[in-house]
């Protein structure tokens, strides 16, 4: 035994119990290294199959008529970001190309910059632009989550000043919706990593407006219930932004991350292998009733 | 690059380092980071939740309605949380922010969650249909509890285990897919954003010296 200081005599360990009881920080050694080989030298790993969530929501939004409306809910905190993010641009920059518009907002006072910084990247600057009130429109914070939902998507002026201190009311944006409802609605894509069941239920059971979402990979079992009559297609985490970037055409920090979220998981896979081999073969070592 | 977008990244650069650092130990950098990443997020959420509710109220109090003020009175009400003699009145905005939100989920939650979701899951039209049809029910029936699982039910029970150990299987590979990104997406941002890949040789050079000092500090055996 290692250190201790209790003068128990030594006992030889075998290789498969070393191999379970490896120190864990060489593990996280390993996979820093092994996550960070790709992002430095890119190895170009083929993108594999688009999975059938991200096309179904590319084909949905392609299928739309211009115009048509696109709520954006923002629910990214920074921890969810480096999933959900590149997905919301991607998917921002697809509705600019069919000239879609779009409604923004955060459903969490952390989302609010992530808004911000997706219309920067697609279209150039935020609010000072011409096409802001009339293609695209950012709410910016709306509180209590459902509630907050509830309330827009029966009186779409519930907030009726954006997140820059303009009157919403007065807005080209808004001039031609009949109901001012979630009614008007194309569809409602919600980015987060939290759950999509309130929005299926404040917006897609009562309006008949279907549900899409950007969300953090862990959150993707959660989401097959509802498929596909209710959320029409999602983008489950990193690699389903990166789907989506390669769909539109428009590689991004996703794409990039691929080859590193390859690797990364090829490393995890082998140490699972390896721990199971010691495991069980530990196990046979031990005699029957002893 | 401005000065002060030097200062951000360099500040981002460091406290991603700095909760990094837990991984090897707990230790004050990682405290630092910790406690004032937690302070920053609520100094933020707190201004950010001030301006809309000001934002929110402005409508209300243009059309001359000024009693919309007395929901500012309302969510002050909140701060007599740290008022022992005054405690209950705290109890008032949270009785008015629970209810309205039990209100609006329950209105809907029954048929959302629950009465929409049984008929997708029992109409059997493929495989795939047929196998979540059978996993529920035995997932189900794991958790039945008011007979013995003995007998038909043993195995009715059993197979809905195995199904429930798939869906955490998926779950957890799933989570690990997410950590590995979130992972690639501080990485990224530490050996591209402009000064803060200065301080990772810092940063490694700091934590050799922790080893080193940490190894000289272990009691040695004879």
């Amino acid at each position: 035994m290692n250190g201790g200081g209790w003068g128990v005599a030594s006992e030889t360990k075998s290789l498969y119990t070393k191999l379970q009881e490896i120190d864990v920080r060489y593990v996280y050694l390993l996979i820093w290294i092994v996550v960070s080989i790709p992002i430095l030298w890119p190895i170009g790993l083929p993108p594999g199959v688009i999975s059938e969530e991200t096309t179904r929501l590319y084909q949905y939004i392609d299928n739309l008529p211009q115009r048509s409306i696109i709520v954006m809910i923002d629910d990214t905190g920074p921890a969810a970001a480096a999933e959900c993010h590149s997905g919301e641009i991607a998917v921002l920059y697809h509705c600019m190309m069919k000239g879609l518009r779009v409604l923004f907002y955060a459903s969490r006072t952390d989302a609010v910059p992530f808004i911000d910084d997706a219309m920067m990247k697609v279209l150039g600057k935020t609010s000072d632009q011409p096409d802001y009130g009339k293609l695209y429109v950012n709410l910016g914070y709306i509180p209590q989550g459902e509630i907050g939902l509830a309330g827009l998507a029966a009186n779409i002026f519930f907030k009726s000043v954006d997140a820059y201190g303009k009157d919403t009311e007065t807005m080209n944006f808004f001039a031609d919706l009949p109901t001012k409802t979630a009614r008007d609605w194309s569809l409602v894509i919600y980015y987060g990593a939290s759950n999509v069941d309130w929005v299926v239920r404040q917006v897609t059971d009562p309006y008949g407006c279907p549900t899409a979402g950007g969300v953090a990979a862990v959150l993707a079992s959660r989401i097959y219930p509802y498929c596909w009559d209710r959320v029409i297609g999602f983008l489950t985490g990193l690699a389903g932004s990166a789907q989506y970037e390669v769909l539109v055409k428009r590689p991004g920090e996703a794409a990039a991350g691929m080859d590193a979220q390859s690797l990364g998981h090829l490393a995890i896979i082998i140490m699972i292998v390896l721990g199971n081999i010691g495991y069980f073969a530990s196990r046979r070592k031990i005699p029957r009733g002893g | 690059m401005e000065a002060a977008e030097a200062l951000t990244n360099l500040a981002g650069g460091a406290m991603t380092l700095a909760l990094f650092s837990y991984l090897w130990k707990e230790n004050r950098a990682f405290r630092i980071a910790e406690h004032a990443y937690i302070g920053a997020a609520a100094g933020y959420g707190a201004l950010v939740i001030t301006q809309t509710a000001w934002v929110l109220l402005q409508p209300w109090l243009a059309k001359g309605l000024s009693y919309w003020y007395l929901t500012v009175v309302i969510g002050l009400m909140y701060i007599f949380f740290f008022h022992s003699k005054y405690f209950w009145l705290y109890r008032y905005p949270t009785a008015i922010i629970i209810g309205s939100a039990i209100g609006v989920f329950i209105a809907r939650a029954i048929k959302t969650n629950f009465l929409e979701q049984i008929r997708p899951t029992t109409v059997v039209t493929d495989i795939s249909s047929a196998l979540l049809a059978v996993g529920v029910i035995c997932g189900l029936f794991y958790f039945y509890a008011t007979r013995e699982h003995k007998g038909a039910l043993r195995y009715v029970s059993r197979t809905g285990t195995y199904f429930l150990m798939a869906a955490f299987g998926a779950a957890f590979g799933t989570t690990v897919m997410a950590r590995i990104s979130l992972l690639i997406g501080r990485l990224r941002f530490l050996y591209f954003t402009e000064p803060a890949y200065y301080l990772i040789p810092v940063a490694i050079a700091l934590l050799i010296v922790g080893i080193v000092l940490d190894y000289r500090k272990k009691p040695r055996t004879a």
